[in-house]
């Protein structure tokens, strides 16, 4: 395992447009407390400068492209034709995601602290911020959510990625999942008006989840339809299922 | 024991067999030619011997371990290079090398690897692989193959978008190896040079193997013509059948052969009275005689 994560780092690290990424994402929470004003908030700040959308884009594109251009450049062969097994192989895969996920949440926060200290002086993570807690710990909920979104929409994307072998495709339903909230919840109230059962599909625990500390229990509890709790459980179910099916189809491909 | 042994594999897609039966052995040491047509299952045989791909009975064993789509401890030893090369666009020579040599705890010396593969000139340099041309590409898909110092090397056109020097260069490189006892498996549709190069050949067609030799006893199926040109070719026809020697014209030209000697049918036209002009000995062909057989396999399906 040791030997295919190196070798993902090593090829990983060899391309420009991961320090592109990274460098983006410190810039972007800059960028945006520079440009507007209306984004100097203790709000903005506690977002990484609104910056999440960006990592989740990011997080899922370079997830697609991780398996996709292996099949595109051919290297899939040499790579699966060694003393390794396909599970470790995918898992080593999978690691090199979350390091780069972890990579742009760095990036992002150490922007976010520079945007803060030029823009919003007056912002002081010690005081109470949301219905978590600090700011601290209101920063620290918002990267554990924005972090199982992203675990949601990779696996969403890696089912995709390995079905089709093109990141084309996988990264539009990555994308409609980050952007599409409005659609994803239209379909959602339908399923849940047909049966109440079909509260727990995947669209509306997805939701719940972008909703999960922000609102106060109840509201949560009749937006959604259930307790905070029982949406943590489903979600982190529907994240171990889709990558085992994820993983079954990459284990299964005769390439 | 040979180094590699498949052993009656079979694959189909619904009632099309991919592989029908396949064996053979490949020893330590020799160079063998899978040949055949487009569609044969050459490539379909090579995956499922680097255990990219599943096979529904049989079994393959590599250095007395087996091989199959989920166990692949056994392919350490193996190099290969299937179809194209594997190539990261953003890597430069020496950066592919260093990556897959971190698969083995003893790769092989990269100076002397990149120059026996001719990857150490200007050419390559500090240039990332997305800037190389085909032959270039190829021949870095060759080093990484030998990276790993295998026992044996799968190579799917090898000689893919080579110039002639590079060709040549290979077949000398792999001559090499082969003298130093690592075996190989190569498929090719330049059957010429293959024909320079092989020890042993693997001939298949319609997934199923119709002919496995040594190639100097595949050859001598093709017993050896000599064509004259004679100062009376049709009197020399006649003396030729008289004789009991297979004889006929072609292209206006006396083809003779079945006689034990050279040295007889000289003897015998000149004998004769008939002066010999020019003559040619005609080899085995590896073309002609793979095209024959395959037309003979098609006929008797």
């Amino acid at each position: 395992m040791l030997t295919l994560m190196k070798q993902e780092y090593y090829k990983a690290f060899k391309q420009n447009k991961l320090y592109i990424w990274l460098a983006l994402s410190f810039v972007f929470p800059i960028a945006i407390m520079a440009i507007f004003k209306t984004q100097r908030t203790a709000d903005a700040v506690l977002n990484f400068g609104q910056g999440t959308i960006y990592i989740v884009m990011a997080g899922i594109i370079f997830t697609a492209i991780s398996v996709s251009q292996e099949f595109g450049f051919g290297t899939i062969r040499p790579l699966l034709s060694r003393r390794f097994s396909r599970g470790a192989i995918f898992t080593s895969k999978l690691l090199l995601n979350l390091t780069v996920y972890i990579g742009l949440f760095i990036s992002a926060f150490v922007g976010t602290m520079i945007g803060q200290l030029l823009f919003v002086k007056k912002f002081n993570f010690a005081d109470k911020a949301g219905y978590v807690g600090n700011g601290w710990q209101s920063m620290g909920t918002t990267v554990l959510t924005t972090l199982l979104e992203m675990f949601f929409i990779a696996a969403l994307v890696l089912i995709i990625t390995n079905l089709v072998k093109s990141s084309g495709a996988a990264i539009g339903l990555g994308v409609v999942m980050i952007v599409g909230t409005p659609i994803l919840s239209s379909i959602s109230s339908v399923l849940i008006n047909m049966a109440p059962i079909l509260k727990w599909n995947p669209f509306n625990i997805f939701l719940g989840i972008g909703m999960y500390n922000q609102l106060p229990h109840q509201e949560f509890k009749h937006i959604v339809h259930m307790s905070e709790s029982n949406v943590i459980m489903a979600y982190v179910g529907y994240i171990i299922v889709m990558y085992g099916i994820s993983y079954l189809i990459f284990r299964k491909r005769s390439v | 024991m040979a180094l590699l042994e498949v052993n009656k594999i079979n694959k189909s897609y619904g009632s099309k067999k991919a592989m029908d039966d396949i064996s053979f052995k490949v020893e330590a040491g020799r160079i063998v030619g899978l040949i055949g047509p487009n569609g044969a299952g050459k490539s379909t045989t090579m995956r499922a011997i680097t255990g990219l791909m599943s096979y529904s009975s049989g079994n393959i064993q590599f250095d007395g371990q087996p091989i199959t789509f989920g166990n692949h401890n056994a392919l350490d030893k193996i190099g290969n290079l299937i179809e194209y090369p594997a190539i990261y666009p953003n890597l430069t020579a020496l950066e592919h090398l260093k990556l897959y040599a971190m698969d083995t705890k003893n790769p092989a010396d990269f100076a002397t690897l990149m120059k026996k593969t001719q990857i150490d000139g200007e050419n390559f340099g500090k240039r990332k692989a997305k800037n190389f041309s085909l032959g270039m590409k190829q021949r870095l898909g060759i080093a990484i193959a030998l990276i790993r110092n295998p026992k044996l090397v799968i190579l799917d056109e090898p000689m893919n978008g080579l110039d002639p020097q590079s060709v040549h260069d290979l077949r000398r490189l792999i001559r090499d190896l082969a003298d130093d006892g690592v075996a190989f498996l190569i498929s090719s549709h330049l059957l010429d040079e293959l024909q320079k190069l092989v020890d042993d050949i693997v001939i298949i067609n319609h997934g199923k193997i119709i002919e496995t030799s040594t190639m100097t006893a595949f050859f001598s199926h093709d017993k050896i013509r000599w064509l004259f040109n004679t100062s009376d070719n049709q009197k020399a026809l006649t003396v030729a059948l008289e004789n009991h020697w297979i004889a006929d014209m072609e292209d206006g030209k006396l083809q003779i052969s079945g006689a034990e000697q050279l040295q007889d049918v000289i003897t015998v036209l000149n004998n004769s009275g008939i002066k010999i002009e020019s003559l040619n000995t005609i080899t085995g062909n590896l073309e002609k005689s793979l095209l024959d057989m395959l037309a003979n396999d098609d006929k008797g399906e």
